[in-house]
Parts: C-alpha cells; structure tokens; sequence
C-alpha cells in the first residue's frame, strides 16, 4: 500500500529513509563493514597460501625440524600454562584469603613482572646465571673458586621459567578478583565444615575460579605463542622462530604461511580448550567478601617468604641486573641516535594507539547504534587479532601489501614509463596497519565498557533533541568517554613499545624500535647495551600495569 | 491540524520471540495527551519507541501530518522526526550543565538559543539554576530540566516513558500538577506511557489500555473507568465487584440466580462490573440481596466496606463505598445499585 505521504520523497530521501538500508548499511556500519574486511586480510592471506602449496623445503623440513618446532611450542605451552597456572592462584588465594606482612604492597608489587617483555626478562636471566654474573660472581666471592649457582639456563626448561615469571600476574589477576568476589559464606561454610584452610582452597575456592584462572591461562598461551625474542635468544626452535627461519634463512614465504598455519592451528586448540572448559558454567556468587585470616607464626613466614620470592626472582633480580648494565653502559648508548630512535619508538606507538582508538570507537559506536548480529560479528572479527601471533600477522600484512604494490608500480611504470617503487611495503604505514590487527581488541575492551557506562537513552534523548550520530558521537558520546579513551591509547602504546616479532619483520628498512634495537643489541652479544632501551620499555610498561590493578580494584568495589 | 496516526503497527523481538506490539492503532492530535497504560511486559515502552523512530517496525505505518514516520518503504530516523522524548532515567547529559542540556536541541543559534533556553529552564521552575549540572539536582528537578529539553527543542510530538516513575510520592504529585498545566499550555500531541492508573486519570484526555501488546481499549478516564471492555481493564482500573452470570431479555441473571438487574441499551457478557461507588449498603430486605458486613476501613476519606455475601463472586464478598460510618461491623444488610454507571463484560472466569 502506498501513502499519499510517500510520494513526495525524493529519490534521494528515499535510498535515505529505506528501511532495509537504514537498518544495515548507515554510514558507520558501512566504515565498520570495510574497517573489519581489511583486518582480516592477514588471515585471508594465510589461508589462501594454504592453497598455493608450501616452499620446495616443506617436505625436507617436515620429515626433520618441525615435529621438534610443534613439540617445543606445545611443551612451552604446557609448561608456561601449568606453572603460572599454579603461581597465579597460590598467590592470588594467600593475598586475597590471607593477612600478612606486607600483604597490600605485595598484592601490586606482584603485578608489575607483567610490565617486563619476555624477551627482556630472558636477557636478564642470561645475564643473572652467567659466568661473569652476579650469581656466579657472588658464589665465587663467598665460597671461593668453584661452579656454585652454575644454572644452564638457555634452554627449554629455561624459557618456560623466564616466561612464566613475566607472565603469572594474569592469571594472578583473574584469580585474585575471583576470588575476591566469592562470598563469605561459602568459604565460610566449608571452615564450619571442618575442612582446612588447604583443603578449603583446593576443593571450594580453586574450582569456583577456575573459569577465571583458565581465561588467564589462556591469555599466557597466547603471549608465549607470540613470543619470538625469549626463544630465540635461548635457542629453542618453536614454531614461531619457524616462521622467521623459513621466510628469511630460506626465502619461502610460502612455507612460513604452512608454518604459520600449523601455529594458528595451536592458537585455536587454546581458545577451544578455554571454551569448552568453561562451557556454560557461570559461578557468579555474592555476598560479602571473605574476612582474612590474619596468620600467624610459621604459616605467617612461609606465606611472607613465599610471595617475597617470586617477588624477588621476577621483579627485584631482573631489575637489578638491568639497573647494573645499564650503570655499566649507558655512557656507551645514550646518544643523540638512541635518542631519536626513543622518539620514533613512542611517536610510532602513539600513531598505532590513535588509530586502534579511532577505529574502536568507530565499530561500538556502529554496533551501539545497530544491535543486531551482523554488527556483533563485525565486532568480533574485528578484535581477533590478539589471538593471533604477531608474526602470521606480519606476514599476512606483508604478502598481499607487496603484491598490491608490485601491480601499482608496474601500472604506473607502463602507463608513464617512471618508477615509483613500493609504496606501502617496508613503511611506517604497514607497521601501523599490523598494530592495528593486533592491538585493536587492547583499544576495544576499554572503549566497550565505557560506552557501556552510559546509558543509552542518552543516545536516544539526544537523537530525539536532532542530533544526528556525527553530533551524538562528538558531543555526547565522545565526552564521555574520554577515560575509557585515555585507558585504551595508554594499553596500546605500551603493547606496541614492546612488540617484537612483528615489527622485526615489517619495520622499515634501518629503522628501529626501543623493542627491535633491544634485540639487535642482544643478538649481537652486546646484551649489556640492551638495557638501556628495555629500562625505557619497563619504565612505560608500569603505567598501564598500575591502572589494570586499578580497574581490577574498581570492578571488585563494584560486585561488593 | 496535524496528527499522529499509528496504524496497525507490529514488532516482534527476535530473541524472545513473541510480539512486543501487535496490530496497534491509534491516533493523537495537537493539544492532546494520549496515557498509553499497561502493566510491564505490555508492550507500551517497545510502542513508545517504533514512534520515536529508535524501534524498527516489522509491519503498519506511522505517520504525522504529511510526515512519513515509517512505512513498508520509509523509515525515517528519529532525529528528523521532531519528538520530544522524556525518560524514566531522565537521560540527561552528565557533562552539561543545565542551560547546556535544555539549549542542546533548540535549532536556531546563539542569543536566540541562550534566551530560549533560559526561558524552559524558567517555565519548569529552575531559572536560577542554569549553571548546575544535573548530579547536583533531585530527581523531581533532573525530570523538570528533561521535560524543558523536549520542550524547549519545540517538537510536534512529545513522548514520555514512565516519567515519574523513579521519583517519591510527594515530588511525584507535584510534578505531575505541573506537567499537566505545561502540557495544556504548549497544545502538543502528547503521549505518556505508565503502569501508573492515577497518571493516567489525571493527566490523560484519552487514555488507552495495553496488554500482551495489543490496545484494549481507548477512551476518555471516566469511560475506561466505568465501563471497561473486560475484566482485565476493569481489574487494572482499580477495585471493581464481578459478578458472573448472563443476559437474557435485557436482563442481568447471576449465576446462582440469586440477583437481576435491569440493563439499558444493548449489553452482552458474562460479568456484571460495578465499582465500590455504584454500591451502597441498606436494611436487610430492602436491597438486591443480604451479606454480613465484615469490615470497614478509613480510607481517602471515605469508608471502604466489605460485605460478606455469598454470591456468584469470586471471593464471596463485595466491597462498597460509603461516605458515612454508619454501620456496625457484623451486623447483616442489604445492599443495592445507586448508579446506571454499571457495565457487563466478557471474563475468562466462569
């Protein structure tokens, strides 16, 4: 039926007004649409080189080197997962069931290891057991001439130990705020019981945070699939080093992309493992929170000796052995080029965190204004690039950006017989883009919650007074969510600062991050040198470590 | 004069999969206000939305004036459809102060705006506040402001979702005195949307009764009071005697045939409705029938009576309003019909 109203619109009016079109392709759906298309081109890149077969060496390396490289990667999964799985939660269940001396500066001292880059805390740990070491140094000076302390630690056990001391705070803090969550009377309940305080933990309190737990064991997994710098120092092949060996000690980029594939094979068994774990299970409880224990004589010392170790072997031994080569070097290092490169590392990053901001507000703006499940999945396609190790993602920004290059430069050479060269390819522009894939999921969690804090008949009221989205967004929304803004731009600077395998592989030609001359400075046996660059990293790293405890406080206040 | 005309509007929501409006019409014209009343769940807020434009309609038609709200071929977007929309939650903007907030929506810039602004803020009582930010006002005031930001951005229309529903009794009655002598004062199409009745006496010209997303009924107060289409619309409406039976010959007969009662004009149904003040009570014998008064209760001024009767009631009793306290509880009388304010509905009970 057609209304007599109808037939005045105009043409334009009605693309404008038409219903279907409105309710799925608006301006901000349609940039999301796009947005999320191109951040999906690495992972289209590896499965379409699935196709074209693997390099000639494939077979070679199959029958040789790549069981090893799986059965690596695997065991340093297993290993890292297990281990901080255990750390996490015995310290995460002593500061948040336990008093003890100390206990509030523990609770966040024992954080900060996670501002320290795998790579970093490896090079520490080389340093710390060497010959020339601290550790060897002291045992000799004490107790004469001998091997006292002599640890070989470049190896596999080695780097699930190092690894494992960057990584335990997530699952520390997931467990701590599960924890801290779970009522009273329920671990209450299990005392009146007559069970102990051990068998409270391992039978109430451990299984009530297990989804907790797993999802920040699940988070370690994917930073040790990620890592390339720890194993690579400690020469221990994995899958990732594979990927680097393959592409740049062989030239096949065909057989990094197979290799590539097994490692995202790995990635998805991870996440389906946390999935199914979890499956439908929600432990939520309330209440109030449990009252701690104050302890007391020996449990009160073992407790206390306890934290302080894994206090002491993950942040205080590292930081010193870097402050001492830093003191022995810094002379050496500091110059006006290391300067400068500090200034490209952050002007790089922040360019990064911008764009992972401007794209993030972009997509929940679109899927706050259109809830429905195209834009869901938008979303979530969106963001996946944190699952994915950075170097599948270099290489998937990598191949298709220099065959798109190629087919410019050889329009333009015959159409106007000049030469351009490679426009994109080994720029600043295809580093940004490869953050972007990364990082964007970083950006979004905080940008997500915060427009989840204002109500949307806010958006509604607005609408209503004539706003159109472009006002709604800079005047109402925007505003708004300015920290939730500032949190997101902080997480991502700081992930890229760090970032390693990825930009070693796409940086610019002789351009340097702090995280790339770190490794170069370390490769190159001048580990000492290092230091100076990874102080820089740390230093920035703290900031958004404190501010995650925060939050972490913040959403505790909230379930209390 | 322009309108409102909804016209057999639908929407389903996919994920509860049963139909939050369905086949809903009705009309609303300038200097009107329309209560759109129903329990939560009735689908009244999800109707209130499809006409603000932030709901899309699976099926019917919207239109106001020469305006095509939304049809099979059009959706247009509420910020082009000139409503005034008024919240529970106030929805006002945090970061704003209050001139900020009401000047947010007024369309012509600079002095006018400012002057405009001052001008709402004035009319709802908060003149001398126009630099305060909302966290600093009481919810009746927060509500003020919201309601002189969907004034003061002059709409055709202006919908308000539960708008006193967050607030204290005494601030609430207060409010909705003074939104009433607004609303006259601005001759807009209104439509407020409450589970509240006495909202809905008081401040609505016509009022319409929502369930399981359907309108019941829609008519003056008074109208909906009296006579109510069912038993579900007389029940809401506030306390109300059933009494099941037929009509035969214009004829009302309870089911144990123990009363008639005489009907004009033409009554079908199986429930005799009649509200506590269309009783009264007499001497035994002299009434329709005898009960036991069980009860008398002091309220609003009058004197609420419960008579023991067993009857063709749901609970064996009626209740009867009586401005006087002349009767001694325990005592047996007679009880009769003082009005022809009386209706017959269709009921799901026997």
């Amino acid at each position: 039926m057609k209304s007599a109203g109808n037939s005045g619109l105009t043409l334009k009016r009605r693309i404008q007004h038409n219903p279907f079109l409105r309710r799925y392709f608006n301006g901000w759906s349609a940039t999301s649409y796009i947005v999320c298309a191109l951040l999906l081109i690495p992972i289209i890149t590896i499965v379409v080189g699935l196709f074209k077969g693997p390099g000639n060496s494939w077979p070679h390396l199959l029958s040789t080197v790549i069981p090893g490289y799986i059965l690596n990667s695997t065991l340093l999964v297993l290993g890292t997962g297990g281990l901080t799985f255990c750390i996490g939660t015995t310290l995460a269940w002593f500061v948040s069931s336990y008093d003890f001396p100390g206990r509030r500066m523990f609770s966040w001292l024992l954080i900060l290891p996670l501002a320290i880059p795998t790579y970093i805390m490896a090079y520490a740990y080389a340093g710390l057991v060497d010959y020339a070491g601290p550790l060897q140094s002291f045992g000799r000076s004490a107790f004469g001439a001998g091997n006292f302390f002599q640890i070989d630690i470049m190896n596999l056990p080695g780097a699930i130990f190092v690894m494992s001391l960057v990584l335990y705070p997530y699952v520390y803090l997931l467990a701590k705020a599960s924890f801290s969550n779970q009522s009273a009377s329920l671990i209450e309940a299990s005392r009146i019981l007559g069970k102990g305080q051990f068998a409270t933990f391992w039978k109430i309190a451990l299984p009530a945070s297990r989804p907790a737990a797993i999802a920040g064991v699940t988070l370690v997994v994917l930073e040790v699939l990620n890592d390339y710098g720890a194993v690579y120092y400690f020469g221990v092949p994995t899958l990732t080093t594979g990927i680097f060996r393959a592409w740049f000690s062989l030239g096949e980029v065909n057989t990094a992309i197979y290799l590539a594939a097994l490692l995202l094979l790995l990635v998805a068994v991870v996440l389906i493992f946390e999935k199914a774990s979890r499956g439908q299970r929600r432990f939520s409880t309330e209440g109030k929170p449990v009252a701690r224990v104050k302890l007391s004589g020996a449990s009160k010392n073992i407790v206390t000796l306890l934290v302080g170790l894994v206090v002491g072997l993950a942040l205080a031994l590292p930081t010193f052995q870097i402050a001492i080569w830093v003191s022995q070097t810094y002379f050496k290092v500091l110059d006006v080029q290391f300067y400068l490169l500090a200034f490209n590392s952050v002007l790089l990053a922040f360019g990064a965190s911008l764009t992972c901001c401007l794209i993030g507000v972009v997509i929940l703006f679109a899927y706050r204004r259109q809830r429905n499940k195209t834009m869901a999945v938008v979303s979530q396609l969106a963001s996946i690039g944190y699952a994915i190790p950075g170097a599948i993602i270099a290489i998937g920004v990598f191949v298709p950006m220099l065959s798109w290059d190629r087919s410019i430069r050889d329009l333009v050479r015959t159409t106007t017989e000049s030469d351009i060269g490679l426009l994109l390819t080994g720029t600043l522009v295809a580093l940004v883009f490869a953050y972007t894939v990364r990082f964007l999921a970083v950006a979004f969690n905080p940008i997500d919650a915060g427009f989840a804090r204002i109500p949307e008949s806010h958006d509604d009221a607005a609408s209503s007074l004539g706003a159109k989205p472009s006002r709604l967004l800079m005047k109402i929304s925007l505003p708004l969510l300015r920290g939730p803004l500032l949190a997101a731009i902080l997480l991502v600077f700081v992930d890229v600062m760090k970032e390693l395998p990825l930009t070693l592989i796409l940086r610019p030609f002789n351009f340097h991050t702090l995280a790339t001359k770190t490794f170069e400075y370390a490769s190159d046996e001048l580990v000492a040198h290092s230091a100076n660059s990874s102080f820089i990293i740390i230093a920035i790293g703290i900031l958004p470590v404190l501010m995650l405890d925060r939050l972490m406080d913040n959403r505790r206040l909230r379930a209390t | 004069m322009k309108s409102l005309e909804v016209k057999a509007i639908s929407k389903k929501y996919k994920a509860s999969n049963n139909e939050a409006v369905q086949n809903v019409s009705l009309s609303v014209s300038a200097g009107e206000v329309l209560v759109v009343v129903g329990e939560s769940g009735s689908g009244k807020t999800t109707l209130l939305r499809l006409i603000a434009g932030l709901e899309y309609p699976d099926a019917g038609e919207i239109h106001f004036g020469e305006k095509v709200f939304s049809s099979n071929m059009v959706f247009m977007p509420t910020e082009q459809r000139n409503v005034g929309l008024v919240f529970q939650d106030y929805a006002l903007f945090p970061h704003f102060d209050l001139m900020q907030n009401v000047a947010f929506g007024i369309k012509p810039k600079g002095k006018e705006r400012t002057s405009r602004a001052k001008q709402y803020l004035e009319m709802v009582g908060l003149g001398s506040s126009t630099e305060k930010y909302p966290h600093e006002l009481s919810g009746g005031e927060k509500q003020r402001v919201a309601l002189a930001r969907a004034l003061a951005s002059n709409p055709d229309l202006i919908l308000m979702d539960e708008p006193f529903s967050n607030l204290d009794t005494t601030n609430k009655v207060r409010l909705r005195d003074d939104v009433r002598s607004l609303l006259k004062d601005e001759n807009k199409a209104v439509i407020l949307v409450t589970h509240d009745i006495e909202d809905a006496m008081i401040l609505g010209d016509r009022v319409a009764v929502m369930s399981n997303g359907a309108i019941l009924q829609v008519g003056n107060p008074e109208d909906v009071y009296f006579s109510p289409v069912s038993s579900y619309v007389a029940e809401l409406f506030g306390a109300v005697n059933l009494i099941h039976g037929s009509v035969s010959n214009g004829q009302f007969v309870s089911n144990d045939e123990k009363i008639s009662v005489s009907l004009s004009g033409d009554n079908s149904g199986n429930t005799l409705c009649l509200r506590p003040e269309c009783l009264e009570l007499c001497p035994p014998g002299q009434g329709l029938a005898d009960g036991v008064l069980e009860q008398s209760q002091f309220v609003e001024g009058n004197y609420r009576l419960t008579l023991k009767w067993e009857g063709s009631t749901a609970r064996n009793e009626l209740t009867i309003r009586s401005t006087s306290n002349d009767w001694q509880v325990g005592k047996k009388y007679g009880w009769r019909i003082v009005t022809n304010k009386l209706s017959i509905v269709d009921s799901d009970e026997p």
